[in-house]
């Protein structure tokens, strides 16, 4: 977790003056500010705080003692709802970045209703909560003046529509684009990168590229714009165009339609429950509360930790596993399941104001069980990486670890070794576990029916 | 070089006095101190309070608002009468967040 600053508040909460995150003796709170007193009210008593709450938009939170104050500016003291998993919106597949687009725009809606707007639409202020988007921000909403334009308006389109419309019509890849720029896409680059048929949809040609040419004619003018007087039913018509053009916005992987694509294996159905069965039985003995399944594809094994009442973080470097787990998490039934696209080689790094603002992946930790199945040859091999420093990897990330060896005679292994040099000598089982024993004590070790693997129980010494 | 548009820069983004006369509309035209004084109170009442915004909106963001708002603000206004045309012979709400209790 980030380094608190010395008065306690969170690195990452300084931009809005309204109030910040603190934690006190492990626990989160969000102290409001003098200044966001009378909006608070307005939340509270325009019903807008119960109708969002309601409606699983808006994180629920119990107002604490003020002696828990930080500095005498404070009004109120929050204390919010924890949220299991903090994650960020360059880790997210297409559908969740859009499920969190669609419910910023949904909030805003009934905002407006309520007299109130929402005075950022950051990605970073969406969290998904229980196998659902909502806003973890209370302090994000003001009191809405008839003929005010939106003030978060550009910031909706940089942390959404512009990454969306990258993703969807230019290359998934591009999520990558939030990861460099902090304050999401800027509109000039996301225009220059759409293809020319972006223009022929009038949301994108609206809000991506007559946004992107406004923002270059005015960048130097001395005008604030704040003249610009846009009518509440107008205003209604450009959040109904925002959520129509994200919801045009759609990304099918090589053209597939959805289902056929991961239903293609390479084991059979027997030996695919023996192995959810060896993990289970596993998992049992760890008592955990939060488990990382790093390498987790569709989420299928990690199914076997949320099913337990863990929260479950599934990683993938494939947007499309990934955006097949969000596909099945969201139908219901996996609410203990957050599916992430995460590339192990190059996790997540710090980001942002003095490294603080974006935890890094590790930061985030450690969980109590990290599952890694067939993913060490990926990496030992694919990626070169000694097996002594992937143990050293995974005893940061986790206190027990379940791992499936996968031997050079496997054939996933052989296809990696056909075109590149064998250089991996200690890639063996005892090569394995050797280089895991200085970090890790084996509880258990077991050989997968019908085929050479070998999965590990180890905890961390 | 600039592109040509640059060229072109509306009056009132290039003097602060003759924005607010302009954006008061029909103005311009008027000379004398009073007028002009009477005009800027009307225009400083017509102007919306600022939100406690501490983010930069962007100057460019604004304005295309404005523009936005004029060429998507009459369909949906007809979109929503149609809507309620709709909602009032189905009895069903317009959409999943019209329920009559808000």
């Amino acid at each position: 977790m980030t380094t608190p600053m010395s008065d306690g508040s969170h690195a990452a909460s300084f931009r809005d003056p309204s109030g910040f995150l603190f934690h006190d003796k492990g626990t989160l709170y969000r102290q409001v500010n003098r200044s966001y007193e009378a909006d608070y009210k307005l939340l509270q008593e325009s019903g807008l705080y119960d109708l969002l709450v309601e409606k699983g938009l808006l994180i629920p939170h119990s107002e604490a003692s003020l002696d828990l104050a930080r500095g005498d500016e404070a009004v109120r003291i929050l204390q919010p709802e924890p949220v299991a998993f903090i994650s960020y919106p360059y880790e997210w597949c297409f559908s969740q970045l859009k499920d969190a687009a669609l419910t910023t725009l949904r909030i805003q809606r009934l905002a407006l209703k309520k007299g109130m707007t929402l005075k950022d639409a950051s990605a970073y202020n969406i969290q998904f909560h229980e196998g659902r988007p909502l806003l973890i921000d209370s302090l994000s909403f003001t009191a809405y003046t008839e003929g005010e334009p939106w003030v978060a308006y550009r910031q909706f389109c940089q942390h959404f529509l512009a990454p969306l419309a990258l993703m969807a019509q230019t290359d998934i890849r591009l999520s990558a684009l939030l990861r460099t720029n902090i304050d999401g896409v800027p509109l000039d680059l996301a225009a220059g990168l759409l293809p020319w048929r972006s223009r022929l949809s009038p949301g994108l040609m609206m809000h991506i590229h007559l946004h992107a040419r406004s923002q270059k004619k005015h960048q130097s003018t001395q005008a604030t714009g704040k003249k610009t007087q846009v009518g509440k039913n107008a205003l209604r018509g450009i959040l109904d165009s925002l959520k129509g053009a994200v919801t045009k916005l759609n990304w099918r992987p090589g053209g597939t339609e959805w289902g056929e694509y991961y239903d293609d294996t390479n084991y059979s159905d027997s030996s695919l429950q023996t192995k959810k069965d060896l993990v289970g039985n596993m998992l049992d003995r760890t008592d955990s509360r939060t488990v990382w399944d790093v390498g987790a594809n569709n989420g299928f094994f990690s199914q076997v930790a949320s099913d337990r009442g863990m929260f479950t973080l599934a990683a993938d470097i494939d947007p499309t596993a990934v955006e097949q787990n969000w596909r099945a998490c969201r139908k219901g039934g996996r609410p203990l399941m957050l599916p992430l696209v995460m590339d192990l080689t190059n996790p997540s790094p710090a980001l942002g104001w003095d490294h603080q603002e974006r935890d890094s992946l590790l930061d985030r930790g450690p969980a109590d069980t990290v599952i890694a199945l067939a993913l060490v040859h990926h990496l030992a091999i694919s990626n070169n990486v000694p097996l002594g420093r992937l143990a050293a990897f995974f005893a940061r990330a986790g206190k027990h670890l379940i791992i499936e060896f996968v031997p050079k005679s496997d054939s996933q292994v052989k296809r990696l070794l056909a075109t590149r040099e064998d250089v991996f000598p200690t890639y063996d089982l005892a090569g394995f576990e050797q280089a895991f024993a200085g970090l890790f004590e084996t509880l258990d070790k077991t050989g997968i029916e019908g085929s050479e693997r070998t999965l590990f129980l180890m905890r961390r010494k | 070089m600039l592109p040509s548009w640059r060229n072109h820069q509306p009056v009132f983004e290039t003097n602060g006095n003759n924005m607010k006369l302009k954006t008061c509309g029909k103005s311009s035209r008027l000379s004398s101190g009073a007028s002009l004084a009477a005009v800027f109170v009307l225009a400083m009442l017509l102007m919306p309070t600022p939100a406690l915004a501490y983010l930069d909106p962007g100057t460019g963001s604004f304005l295309i608002q404005g523009v936005i708002a004029v060429v998507v603000g009459a369909g949906f206004a007809i979109k929503m009468f149609w809507h309620r045309i709709k909602a009032l012979f189905t009895g069903k709400p317009m959409d999943e967040d019209d329920d009559p209790d808000e």
